[in-house]
């Protein structure tokens, strides 16, 4: 009779741990888990290598992710953050939350290879002015070009304060531009139709025709080419090179589920997860994806060469170059 | 009592955001960026574009609201309906359809280019002249008919008209409706960014940098309590400036207008709405033309509409149950607190709300809580205003009320009531289009899993769909339109 209530109590007690599978809480952006973008096929897929709830938190973006993490500290409900880009991982480590992936980052194929043992990329993209072929028969061929050009085509910018791109266009001419990045900016201010708030409204205006160029990614065209059938919109190559952005995931120290967050990071690497990256994220996949990529993405302006600031640079001087833009652009 | 309650709610509500912050301050010992010359410079935009958006929304929202009580045509019930909409529409939604018109692209290029400080104003004047409009005619409607009778049996001119029958009435909003669109203006940030470029910051964009690039709360709260001090300041000047006064009041509603009203007059009406007309219709004509081509009624929209809807409701049944009492009270501190939710940025409370209780868990229920409480807090402003054009003729009635011992649900009844009815439909609405237009309280606390109907516009915007964004828009003002009309429809039934 005891035997019998032992196993049945083993076996309640088995069943409740068999019900409440582990869950693993990832804060990522709004567009990685909303409808369009790779969540759901990541999630499912996920799900079927692990026995366990896969749940995002989304949160506006990177540095709101950031952000989030700092109001938090060690309370934090995360386990995983997806979404954070190189741009703010010196940040980011600095807060201390982060643990080491122990993930082999050969797998990782991101342009000028990858060394982090913190953060783990899962794609990237390179920056790009996209214009349009209709309007702009002469497209820059430079940065200087566009800096220089005609002051007529417009081309409209994203405010580094509040956007990703914006900071990754303020970067791209600091980096060519260095301590003449401020006279730079105000030969270009007479071209920038206008700054805005975020890329969604940017490139609303673009498309709406109210400028021929706007700062987008390399990756635009292909989205075009391959939901719209157009070749209408295309990236401009830029001589000086292309400023590139690196989105990374890292896994939380303290989590609870440390050895499940260190598995779906693993996870992150595979082709599962890879495959969905360039037609629903349109970024380039940070490693080997199982299918080719859609012919389109050949026809791809590919950078002569790969321009980015260490994660330690852009932490220490973000602030005084923004001041310096502003400046420039208020000027 | 009931003022005291909600006075208190709204005032705990917003300290439990501030708060946080000032213990933050404290402990960092004030070591925040100092506010420099660049802030005072941000001031005088931030002011300057906010009093001209709110003179040219408010002086010319009162001539408006005046020409469209006493003009009876054809057509006028469905204008004030429409005018209604553009409080429901996203920031960014407004600016694409004003550049549909008068941008470099638009059917009209090089009128004025929407890329300046004429560009912000013509988008806040779309935004708030309707506003100011539907408000002012509200409480026109309050204006005793024997002052209207009396002014016509004396003869009196349409000036005199003005000054002794409708100023009463019209001062008892002037300064809250003034104080709202200032302070909408003054925060305005995806309109003065998208069309002021990077030259224009206002304080809210400086607060917006603080709390998001350098996540550096002290010194967002440190220039939130300058706009606050600011913003307090200009609202008590604006309310001594119009010193209430207590007119006569009646229990009748006529809309019959009894003076003859001069041919000038008339010109001059006609012109004023014919402009109303001329700013408000063609945005909302670009957005229902191209919403028309792709509106989509998929699962995730409809989700997205119930949710919406929801949450706008419960935001709205609060905001009514603290406005009420609000309304009521005649002194100052009603009126500011009432404002609380404009004046304190948004972003400030949700910062301060979060570290206060985040570690109560994240439960879905727990972030619409905050997501309804936010929304609440911003649309009370209007619910408040909305209502208090018809509490100006409850004020007389207090003392018949205490004659005849009426008190409670009895007094509720018999005498507010039946006069509130139409201005608590339209402060119910208010409240509800502005909530279900809300993208700040969704963006701040939400967390992906609440879709709404202007978070999905986003997305879709964010992933290239910029058409699906403009089906996604249009659904959004047929909803609020029909609401308006149903808000309309319950506001004349019979009491």
């Amino acid at each position: 009779m005891k035997k019998i209530l032992i196993t049945l109590l083993a076996t309640a007690a088995f069943a409740a741990t068999a019900a409440a599978k582990d869950a693993l809480t990832v804060y990522t952006y709004d567009s990685f888990a909303g409808d369009y973008g790779p969540g759901k096929a990541v999630k499912t897929a996920f799900e079927k290598t692990c026995d366990c709830d896969l749940n995002f938190v989304a949160l506006g973006d990177g540095v709101a992710m950031l952000n989030r993490l700092k109001l938090e500290g060690k309370d934090t409900k995360a386990d995983v953050v997806l979404g954070l880009d190189t741009n703010l991982t010196a940040e980011a480590k600095a807060t201390g939350l982060f643990g080491k992936h122990g993930v082999d980052v050969a797998r990782a194929t991101v342009p000028g290879g990858w060394k982090d043992d913190t953060f783990l990329p899962y794609d990237y993209g390179y920056f790009a002015v996209v214009y349009n072929t209709e309007t702009l028969k002469n497209p820059p061929k430079s940065l200087d070009e566009l800096v220089n050009g005609d002051a007529s085509q417009k081309i409209v910018l994203e405010d580094p304060r509040a956007s990703t791109p914006g900071l990754g266009f303020m970067l791209w001419m600091k980096q060519v531009y260095g301590d003449k990045a401020a006279d730079a900016w105000k030969k270009l201010k007479p071209r920038i139709l206008t700054t805005a708030a975020s890329w969604d409204d940017a490139y609303a205006l673009f498309t709406k025709g109210e400028a021929p160029m706007v700062f987008s990614y390399v990756t635009s065209p292909a989205y075009h080419m391959i939901e719209e059938k157009t070749e209408k919109y295309q990236a401009a190559n830029f001589a000086e090179g292309h400023y590139l952005q690196i989105e990374v995931a890292g896994l939380i120290e303290g989590s609870a589920h440390k050895a499940l967050a260190q598995k779906f990071l693993d996870f992150m690497l595979s082709p599962e997860f890879q495959n969905e990256i360039p037609t629903t994220n349109w970024m380039m996949p940070a490693a080997r994806t199982s299918t080719p990529l859609p012919p389109e993405f050949d026809k791809l302006v590919k950078p002569a060469k790969t321009l980015l600031y260490s994660p330690e640079d852009v932490a220490a001087h973000r602030r005084d170059w923004v001041d310096e833009w502003q400046k420039a652009v208020n000027g | 009592m009931g003022k005291r309650l909600a006075e208190f709610a709204i005032l705990g509500a917003i300290l439990c955001g501030v708060a946080p912050l000032f213990w933050l301050l404290i402990k960092q010992g004030f070591n925040t960026q100092p506010i420099d010359s660049s802030v005072l410079a941000v001031l005088a935009f931030t002011l300057k574009q906010a009093a001209l958006s709110t003179l040219l929304s408010v002086a010319p929202g009162l001539f408006i609201a005046r020409a469209l009580t006493r003009q009876e045509f054809a057509g006028r019930k469905l204008l004030l309906t429409l005018f209604a909409l553009p409080m429901a529409v996203p920031a960014i939604v407004a600016v694409l359809g004003t550049t549909a018109l008068i941008g470099n692209a638009g059917l009209i290029p090089g009128l004025i280019s929407p890329y300046s400080l004429a560009g912000i104003l013509f988008v806040h004047v779309f935004f708030n002249l309707p506003m100011a409009t539907r408000l002012f005619y509200q409480a026109l409607q309050a204006a005793p008919p024997e002052g209207y009778k009396l002014a016509a049996q004396l003869g009196f001119s349409d000036i005199a008209t003005l000054r002794h029958v409708e100023w009463p009435v019209l001062k008892a909003v002037l300064p809250q409706i003034g104080a709202i669109i200032f302070l909408l203006c003054a925060a305005s940030f995806v309109v003065v960014l998208t069309l002021g470029g990077a030259s224009s910051t206002t304080l809210e964009v400086a607060i917006y940098q603080s709390l998001r690039m350098d996540f550096d709360p002290p010194r967002a709260l440190t220039l939130s309590l300058l706009q606050v001090a600011l913003c307090a300041a200009l609202i008590g000047l604006a309310q001594a400036a119009f010193k209430q006064d207590t007119g006569f009041t009646s229990l009748r509603r006529s809309q019959h207008r009894l003076a003859p009203i001069s041919g000038i007059a008339r010109l001059g009406d006609v012109v004023l709405i014919a402009l109303a007309t001329a700013i408000v219709l063609p945005v909302l004509g670009v957005i229902f033309w191209r919403g028309a081509f792709s509106l989509h009624l998929t699962v995730s929209t409809l989700q997205a509409l119930a949710t919406s809807l929801a949450l706008g409701f419960a935001s709205a049944i609060l905001a009514m149950l603290l406005a009420w009492p609000l309304a009521k009270a005649r002194d100052g501190s009603a009126r500011l607190i009432s404002l609380g939710g404009l004046i304190v940025p948004p972003a400030v409370i949700a910062t301060g709300w979060f570290l206060l209780l985040h570690k109560l868990g994240d439960s879905l229920a727990l972030t619409c809580a905050f997501i309804i409480a936010l929304n609440c807090l911003m649309c009370l402003p209007y619910a408040v205003a909305s209502l208090r054009g018809g509490q100006a003729q409850l004020v007389p009635l207090t003392r018949l009320q205490r004659q005849l011992g009426l008190t409670g649900f009895g007094s509720f009844h018999i005498i507010e009531w039946p006069l509130m009815r139409a201005c608590a439909a339209q402060a119910f609405l208010m409240a509800l289009v502005l909530s279900l237009g809300d993208l700040t309280a969704i963006t701040l606390l939400g967390s992906g899993g609440i879709v709404t109907l202007p978070t999905l516009l986003h997305a879709e915007m964010g992933h290239y769909r910029g058409a699906d964004a403009e089906g996604t828009a249009l659904l959004l003002l047929l909803v609020c339109g029909a609401l308006t009309f149903a808000a309309q429809k319950l506001g004349e039934g019979d009491a």
